[in-house]
């Protein structure tokens, strides 16, 4: 079949362009210097600068053996981040620290970065943004996020520096947006107290997120030609990743770039999302997100395609009782790219109970992450179905210690691993032994 | 000899002395038992003006050190505490976290960035009221100040509270805790001549809440949650 051309259709002698950055370098210079701008105007009183910045994280001393195929992250068919080459051996997964800078009352500055020596030489910058809490006099509540942050979609990944709080490895669900999705824009939350205050219960909180943002053209490209995986690895603001092109891709006119980047801007068109939630802390909170990146999804540019990525999801956390706990995320999307050249219907969920006993956690995680090849594009089949199931141990040793214990099981069915003289379904094992020290 | 009568006359005058200084206890009832509200505040405003025997007022009061509310562990100390108009009050941040401390109320309305182990210049209170304290970032944390015109305040211990050294005169006593009266003071009037115990019969039973704690903090949990 004739692969189809891909042009972009940017107006690239419209005026507005040239002031609109499309690397991240320039990016960057950009918010730093809006960010010293920042600084400067907070207007507050001096004071000592260690009194205004602060740093927190840990580090993640892993030791894991790993039976499947090979990790995607060295261009294999498997799923996972550490393969067999890293089996029986001490390996420094993470070390992760959130830094943030009071500027005024309400005023941050945070930024979270990651290294994985493991992986790559280099830090990766997942967060950096200005945050701004106004003080109302009302009973509702509203944060402002400007930069380049995680949509706060997560109820797994509400740990220090976007970890997981239950497992070493994410859901499929949070593995991807870890791999692939960020906002590069603004966000604004409004909380507002539905019910009267009872004494010793937090309030019935109702939420309103919505948010404007560009640099998530690319989002979708590594589920549609990855897959979902399980794995704890974060992109960074100029992360690349390794990415093996199927045979259709490799012959288009306009070749993916080897290197993916996930957060670039294609277009020149901003995406947008909108959460409403329902929650009470500790108690409970549902949660639902429209996302759609608004992608023009015959841009290319650079090597890289504009993927136009729109999905739902819905979150729920319930405390059966004070230690126990169950939680789910369920996410469906589409994502096309290339004037039908891919067209995927993506699907996932878990759910998950976590018992927590003193200093003791134990978590079980099941869940499902299916794709559906809607294109009759050849040598570029999408389609893929898996099923995994994740039992975590963690013992807290205060008050710097978590020590984590986790069997992690995925079996999928992948039709692309033909392309690579693999069997289509594969069964990755992982055993891990993780001592993380907080600091 | 001529002892006795010296040792008579010192012995009069610390007996005097001691009748004078013994405290008034006043105590809160209700169908005749006694009814607990550790931390409630009581304050006497007097009916007629009494002259206080407390030399230069002014300078006394300049004197004071600030009222300390600190932020300890995520939550405010005391929970509740009152002043006299006039005092300087500071908010020293003990956490190793960032608190907004913020006051709508209308003695004193303000908001202070309190970061890390900060503590920041003393305001002063020039109105009396009810000054209710919040944290923007830790929503569960909440404190009171009472700010009162008058130099007879104290606090329940259990339930009762001391006052010495009262002159005696009629009073207005006054009551304030946010579980007995979140919206108005309870009053009374008090005629003191030197009783040693006022019972206080309350409207209702007296049920009172001790301060809502800081919800635990697993180490590895973003408090953005």
């Amino acid at each position: 079949m004739p692969i189809k051309p891909y042009k972009s259709n940017n107006n690239k002698n419209a005026p507005w362009r040239a002031s609109w950055p499309h690397t991240f370098k320039g990016l960057c210079l950009a918010l730093s210097g809006m960010l010293a701008g920042a600084a400067n105007a907070s207007g507050d009183r001096p004071s000592n600068l260690s009194q205004r910045i602060s740093a927190k994280g840990y580090i993640d001393f892993r030791w894991q053996h790993f039976r499947g195929n090979e990790s995607w992250l060295d261009s294999g068919t498997g799923h996972s981040r550490f393969d067999r080459s890293h089996n029986n051996r001490p390996l420094l997964a993470d070390f992760a620290t959130e830094i943030k800078a009071d500027l005024k009352a309400g005023s941050q500055i945070i930024t979270q970065i990651h290294a994985y020596p493991e992986q790559n030489a280099g830090l990766e910058i997942t967060e950096l943004y200005w945050q701004y809490r106004p003080l109302h006099l009302s009973a509702m509540r509203s944060r402002w996020r400007v930069g380049f942050f995680y949509p706060k979609l997560s109820i797994e990944n509400r740990g220090s520096v976007w970890s997981s709080l239950y497992n070493i490895n994410y859901s499929a669900i949070n593995s991807w947006i870890a791999e692939e999705l960020r906002t590069f824009g603004v966000e604004g939350l409004w909380s507002w107290k539905i019910d009267k205050p009872v004494y010793g219960k937090a309030p019935l909180t109702l939420n309103l997120t919505t948010a404007a943002f560009a640099y998530n053209d690319p989002t979708g490209a590594i589920l549609a030609w990855k897959g979902w995986s399980n794995h704890d690895l974060q992109s960074g603001i100029d992360n690349e990743l390794p990415f093996s092109a199927p045979p259709g891709v490799a012959a288009a006119d306009n070749s993916q770039a080897s290197n993916f980047q996930s957060f670039r801007e294609i277009d020149d068109r901003p995406g947008a999302y909108i959460g409403i939630g329902l929650s009470r802390k500790k108690s409970f909170k549902v949660e639902w997100f429209h996302y759609d990146n608004q992608a023009e999804d015959t841009a290319f540019e650079n090597g890289h395609y504009a993927w136009h990525t729109t999905f739902d999801h819905i979150s729920a956390h319930y405390f059966l009782t004070k230690e126990l706990e169950a939680f789910g995320q369920y996410l469906r999307g589409r994502t096309s790219m290339g004037n039908g050249f891919v067209n995927n219907r993506f699907e996932s969920a878990f759910i998950a109970i976590a018992k927590n006993q003193g200093p003791h956690r134990l978590t079980a995680r099941f869940e499902r992450a299916v794709i559906d090849d809607l294109d009759d594009t050849v040598l570029d089949d999408n389609n893929e179905a898996g099923n995994s199931f994740n039992l975590n141990y963690s013992y807290y040793l205060a008050p710097h210690w978590k020590f984590s214990g986790e069997y992690q099981q995925r079996r999928s069915r992948q039709a692309r691993r033909s392309y690579r003289q693999v069997p289509n379904y594969a069964k990755e094992e992982q055993l891990s032994f993780s001592a993380r020290y907080y600091f | 000899m001529f002892r006795t009568p010296r040792l008579a006359a010192i012995l009069f005058s610390l007996y005097s002395c001691w009748s004078i200084s013994e405290p008034l206890s006043i105590q809160l009832t209700h169908q005749g038992q006694l009814q607990s509200a550790p931390g409630a505040v009581m304050w006497l405003q007097a009916l007629k003006p009494i002259e206080i025997q407390q030399g230069n007022t002014t300078a006394a009061q300049e004197a004071k050190p600030p009222h300390i509310i600190e932020q300890k562990d995520r939550q405010f100390s005391p929970y509740i505490s009152v002043t006299q108009v006039g005092s300087d009050i500071q908010f020293p941040n003990r956490d190793n976290t960032a608190h907004h401390v913020y006051s709508f109320s209308e003695p004193l309305s303000f908001e202070l960035p309190l970061f890390k182990k900060r503590t920041p210049a003393p305001i002063r209170v020039d109105k009396p009221g009810l000054i209710a304290l919040g944290c923007n970032i830790h929503d569960w944390m909440i404190a009171y100040l009472l700010v009162v015109d008058s130099p007879f305040y104290g606090q329940l211990q259990g339930h009762s509270v001391e006052f010495n050294d009262l002159p005696h005169g009629k009073y207005q006593a006054l009551l304030w805790h946010p579980d007995i009266n979140s919206a108005q003071v309870l009053k009374t009037e008090l005629n003191y001549q030197g009783q040693k115990i006022f019972d206080w019969p309350m409207p209702q039973k007296v049920v009172s809440r001790a301060q809502v704690r800081a919800p635990a903090e697993r180490l590895d949990e973003d408090d953005d949650y």
